[in-house]
């Protein structure tokens, strides 16, 4: 069905999206937590700082720590990191948020209807 | 041989994209009627829109006699997707509260437009599988065009649950009714592309599927007591 490096290139593709999700969702609940509500613009710089920081570590790990031979050991400690930092991040974030966000939805959703 | 079998069943008369055109037609212009100048309302009036323009081009896509033809006919059927999948994804996320620049949600499909319409990148050609014509494509940028779709796609109703989950009981109801319908298309859709992921011979499903949405959205405004009288 795939090539070998169309499946590595999808592989790549949804690791990528995760972690780019991951940063975001970290970002937005320091905001949140932080008590502020923190714009899309806010947050996406601040994921990127957060990108930014986690390709420089891995760089370091490859450079300097461990050889590229242990790159399997590497990426799989890097995303089970991750992925726990996604679940915690995005549990806090929407703890956080639900309030003004509830009645702003219900002003949206009249909008639509006509009802106001 | 049994997938395209199918398809000779489903698009018999190409009344499936017929219907759907119409009823989306209508729906768009009900949903304006009801609030045409809160915002909301107009970027769902254009995602019905788009989603009429979908159907218009499956109707040219089925009706091509000859390669050429079948070929400037899926071209316009990408520009369709390419303007439908952001415009999805835009009104879900506007409608969860979230405000983004529209020029971000859009700029994959900006890139992707002169790739499609203009060179074989992302889709290599037209191939004639019983009566019809389907559209081949392969490589990276094939993949990358398809995994844009699904990501987009599968984020808009992410965020449309979430509404649900927020909002309170009265609410509830209709947005139900509006990711039942949106979601089947969304559904539809995810299975298109994962069949053009998979190169089966197979013609997309999803534009007239969205029928069900505008009967399910249509509905929802029925039991709000508002519009429809």
């Amino acid at each position: 069905m795939f090539g070998m490096v169309q499946t590595l290139l999808i592989v790549y593709a949804v690791l990528l999206a995760f972690e780019i999700i991951a940063a975001f969702a970290t970002a937005a609940a320091i905001f949140r937590t932080g008590g502020a509500m923190g714009s899309g613009l806010q947050h996406l710089l601040a994921a990127m700082v957060f990108m930014m920081a986690a390709t420089a570590s891995r760089l370091a790990f490859y450079g300097a720590i461990l050889q590229p031979e242990y790159f399997a050991a590497i990426e799989s400690y890097f995303y089970a990191l991750v992925f726990l930092n996604v679940v915690l991040a995005t549990f806090n974030w929407r703890k956080a948020g639900n309030e003004p966000r509830a009645v702003q939805l219900s002003r949206t959703i009249k909008e639509f209807y006509g009802e106001i | 041989m049994a997938l395209s079998s199918i398809f000779d069943v489903i698009y018999t008369g190409r009344i499936l994209p017929t219907a759907a055109y119409v009823g989306l037609l209508l729906l768009s212009f009900l949903v304006l009627s009801q609030n045409p100048r809160s915002t909301i309302n107009r970027l769902f009036s254009l995602l019905a829109l788009s989603a009429a323009l979908w159907n218009v081009a499956l109707f040219i896509v089925l009706g091509a006699g000859d390669a050429i033809a079948a070929e400037s006919a899926w071209k316009l059927f990408g520009l369709s997707v390419l303007l439908l999948v952001p415009t999805w994804t835009y009104f879900a996320l506007y409608f969860a509260g979230t405000r983004i620049t529209p020029f971000l949600v859009y700029a994959p499909s900006i890139i992707f437009v002169p790739l499609v319409l203009m060179t074989n990148l992302v889709y290599t050609g037209v191939s004639q599988i019983g009566a019809y014509y389907i559209r081949e494509g392969s490589g990276g940028l094939f993949v990358a065009y398809n995994i844009y779709i699904l990501f987009y796609i599968i984020y808009g109703i992410v965020a449309l649950f979430k509404v649900y989950e927020t909002v309170t009981d009265i609410d509830k109801k209709r947005i139900k009714l509006m990711i039942a319908g949106i979601g089947t298309v969304v559904l539809a859709g995810t299975v298109d592309v994962l069949l053009a992921l998979a190169h089966a011979d197979a013609l997309p499903i999803a534009p007239p599927i969205s029928i069900v949405a505008v009967f399910l959205i249509g509905y929802s405004f029925m039991i709000s007591g508002g519009g429809l009288e």
